[in-house]
């Protein structure tokens, strides 16, 4: 099969075409001037073309994350998974009309809202400080065959993890009041939380400044990477989250 | 405004925002979904003993308690690379894994053909 499409999201199909208002910088520029949208009924999905034959590169990645959030501002986005990919216009087309109801319910549920993530790395060493002074018999191990040092290693991970799940608590505490709902995702090391909020868009100043107590707090032993306003990735199943007994409501139920 | 220059407008990180996203089920057949979650959860298991190492390095450069010189980093990589059984078990692993999700990935793309042709 060639594959020539990439289904980045979709949209209602009222949705400002990309690019027509006016790009705030060259990046903006770049990731709408090759997306387009392929209408059916109530909806509309981005889409790019792809090279005949050409798996989805890493650029393509980048080109459909930028995409989606030069969207955002239009009103709500669902963003498919990455490499989504159709033959051509008639299938984009002909899958939109056969998901119609879900992802017009879908996008409803989404209007208005925005997702922000924050990610927020401990200092190693700092951390591993802290550790060893708690429990100093940590320090004194000293593990030599290959397997036990894989498991001591993997203690101070786990010791590490309940430091982190500590912190995420408060940082939970503080920012789960402004959002309208959160997700914790998988962490890559025991230093590491990684939290995506879903938020009002109008809320986003007042998440701006409990991010920066937060910082401010924290102090140099934690970076905090915050990025936003992102289509909500976390949160495409909102609907069935939020109301898991329900049937597929009409759409009227969900007036936001 | 100053602290709108504290938030990015993108994730430095792509990985975790690319095994999101929704996918609808018609798609699943026209699409090459899965193929990166993979990718990505292999490089985590492979990752994590790598870790627990740097782990158990790192509590001992930190040089807290007196007895014994710190070991240096390198030895442990020539452990690795000289042939540990479990890295080497835990590689196979994932290695099966892989192969055997693409065959079911596969399987079900030709199952959905199946159906609807």
């Amino acid at each position: 099969m060639t594959a020539a499409l990439l289904v980045c999201g979709v949209v209602r199909a009222g949705h400002p075409v990309p690019g027509a208002a006016s790009a705030t910088d060259a990046a903006t520029d770049d990731a709408t001037a090759s997306v387009r949208l392929v209408y059916a009924g109530a909806l509309a999905a981005a889409v790019r073309d792809l090279p005949d034959d050409a798996a989805p590169s890493e650029d393509d990645a980048s080109r459909y994350l930028d995409a989606l959030i030069a969207l955002l501002p239009g009103g709500p986005v669902l963003p498919l998974r990455f490499a989504t990919l159709a033959p051509d216009e008639d299938a984009v087309r002909e899958l939109l009309d056969g998901a119609d109801d879900e992802l017009v319910h879908r996008l409803d549920a989404l209007d208005g809202l925005v997702e922000v993530r924050l990610q927020i790395d401990g200092d190693l060493d700092a951390e591993l400080r802290a550790l060893v002074v708690a429990s100093p018999a940590l320090a004194r191990a000293r593990p030599e065959p290959l397997d036990d040092r894989v498991r001591y290693g993997e203690q101070i991970s786990a010791r590490l993890a309940e430091r982190r799940d500590e912190l995420a608590d408060q940082v939970l505490a503080r920012l789960q009041p402004l959002a309208v709902a959160h997700a914790a995702i998988r962490p890559e090391a025991a230093t590491e939380l990684k939290h995506a909020y879903l938020i009002r868009a109008e809320a986003l100043p007042a998440f701006d400044r409990a991010v920066q107590a937060l910082r401010d707090d924290l102090g140099e032993r934690y970076a905090i990477e915050y990025a936003g306003p992102l289509p909500a990735f976390e949160f495409t199943d909102l609907v069935t989250d939020l109301a898991p007994d329900a049937p597929p409501p009409a759409r009227s139920r969900w007036g936001w | 405004m100053t602290l709108v220059a504290h938030r990015h407008a993108r994730p430095s990180g792509l990985a975790e925002i690319l095994d999101k996203g929704m996918v609808i089920d018609a798609f699943v057949r026209l699409s090459l979904v899965g193929i990166e979650v993979l990718t990505i959860d292999a490089r985590i298991v492979v990752a994590s003993v790598d870790t627990y190492l740097r782990y158990a390095e790192a509590v001992h450069r930190l040089d807290l308690t007196p007895d014994g010189p710190p070991r240096k980093l390198t030895s442990v990589v020539r452990q690795l690379r000289d042939g540990d059984s479990r890295t080497r078990a835990a590689l196979s692993h994932v290695k099966e894994t892989a192969s055997d999700l693409i065959g079911s990935v596969r399987d079900k793309v030709t199952r959905k053909h199946g159906e609807h042709e």
